[in-house]
C-alpha cells in the first residue's frame, strides 16, 4: 500500500497528428466524426494585436477577436499510442491558424467534393509548398460519385505520386481505409 | 443588445453572441493573451503534480483547479483545451500559470514528425484495422 504514495513512472504517449483539410462542406467533420470521438477546440482569432505585456491593459478594448471553433479527433490505438484528427478551419481568413496545426503533422487527407474541385485548390497548393505528405480523398455524397478518381487527379493537376481515392466520410470502416492509405503513403516516402 | 448597436460600427462587431465565452475567458486569464505560451504545442502533454509536493494552490482558479483534475492522467493541452470549453490561448495562459507553480509537469511531443519511426506507422496501421 505504501508503495502507492511513491510516484508512478508517467507514461505519455507517442502521438501521430493527422490534418483533415478540404474546402468548406467536403465533408471533415464527418470523417472525424465517423472514425473517433469528436471533440470541439476552440482557438481565436487575433484580428488586431494590441499588446503582448501582459500588464498593459491600455489599447485592450481596439483588440478585435472571435474564437474559432474546429473539430479534432481522438483514436486510442494502444495505451502508449494515440492518433489525433484535426480539421482544418475551412475559410481562407483562416489560414495563420494552419501552421501551428500543420507543425509535427504525419500527413494530411485533403477531402473533395467532386462536385466543386476548386475549393480543394488552396488546401493542395499548401501542402505541396510545405512538403507534408497528402492524398486527396473525394467523398462519395449519397453515394453518388460524378467524376472518378482519374478524372479528378487530371483536373487538379496532381503529381503522379499523390494518391487519389474515393471514400464515403460518413463511413467508418472507409474513413479508416483513407487514413491507412495516407499512412502508407507517407511510409513509401520514408523508405 | 439591441440590433442598432450591432449595425453601429465596425469596431464593434465582435461583440456578437459568439463575443461572451471569450470575454469571460480574457477576464479569466487578467488580460494576459499570450505570455510564455508558446512551449504549449497543441500535442504537449502536461501531467498534473501530486498536492503532496508542497506547492501552494491558494491563488488558484476553477479553471485552474479543472485542469488540475484533468491532466492526473497524462492529457494533451488539445485535450484541456476542449474540456474546459476555452480557446486555446487562453489555457495556454492557464497551462503557464500552473507551470510556473510547479503543479504540472510538461511533456513535449515526440518528434517523430519528419521520419516517422516505421515501427509506429505500422503499429498505426494495426491499430486502426482493428478499431470498430
Amino acid at each position: 500500500m505504501a508503495s502507492e504514495q511513491q510516484a508512478r513512472p508517467v507514461v505519455v504517449p507517442t502521438t501521430v497528428k493527422i490534418l483533415i483539410a478540404g474546402g468548406f462542406g467536403a465533408g471533415k467533420t464527418t470523417m472525424v466524426g465517423s472514425v473517433s470521438e469528436i471533440m470541439p477546440l476552440h482557438t481565436e482569432e487575433v484580428l488586431t494585436s494590441a499588446s503582448m505585456d501582459s500588464d498593459d491593459v491600455s489599447g485592450v478594448e481596439g483588440k478585435t477577436s472571435t474564437t474559432i471553433a474546429m473539430d479534432f479527433g481522438r483514436i486510442y490505438l494502444r495505451d502508449d499510442l494515440v492518433l489525433y484528427l484535426f480539421g482544418t478551419p475551412g475559410q481562407d481568413r483562416f489560414w495563420f491558424l494552419w501552421d501551428e496545426l500543420a507543425l509535427g503533422a504525419l500527413g494530411a487527407v485533403v477531402l473533395a467534393d467532386s462536385r466543386r474541385l476548386a475549393d480543394c485548390f488552396p488546401s493542395i497548393d499548401y501542402f505541396e509548398q510545405r512538403g507534408t505528405p497528402f492524398l486527396v480523398a473525394v467523398n462519395k455524397f449519397h453515394g453518388e460519385e460524378p467524376f472518378g478518381v482519374n478524372a479528378v487527379r487530371t483536373a487538379l493537376n496532381l503529381d503522379p505520386g499523390v494518391p487519389v481515392i474515393s471514400c464515403d466520410a460518413r463511413d467508418s470502416m472507409s474513413g479508416r481505409e483513407v487514413l491507412i492509405s495516407l499512412i502508407e503513403h507517407v511510409r513509401s516516402r520514408v523508405n | 443588445m439591441s440590433t442598432e448597436d450591432r449595425g453601429e460600427a465596425n469596431a464593434h462587431n465582435w461583440m456578437d453572441q459568439d463575443a461572451g465565452p471569450l470575454v469571460r475567458s480574457f477576464a479569466l486569464t487578467g488580460g494576459r493573451a499570450s505570455p510564455g505560451s508558446e512551449s504549449f504545442e497543441l500535442l504537449t502533454y502536461v501531467v498534473t503534480v501530486p498536492w503532496s509536493s508542497g506547492y501552494s494552490g491558494l491563488h488558484l482558479q476553477p479553471e485552474h483547479l479543472s485542469i488540475l483534475e484533468h491532466a492526473e492522467r497524462p492529457a494533451s493541452v488539445a485535450e484541456i483545451a476542449s474540456h474546459l470549453s476555452r480557446p486555446l490561448g487562453v489555457v495556454r495562459v492557464l497551462l503557464n500559470d500552473l507551470q510556473e507553480m510547479g503543479a504540472i509537469t510538461k511533456y513535449s511531443p515526440t518528434p517523430t514528425a519528419n521520419r516517422p519511426d516505421d515501427r509506429i506507422l505500422q503499429a498505426v496501421i494495426d491499430g486502426l484495422r482493428a478499431a470498430g
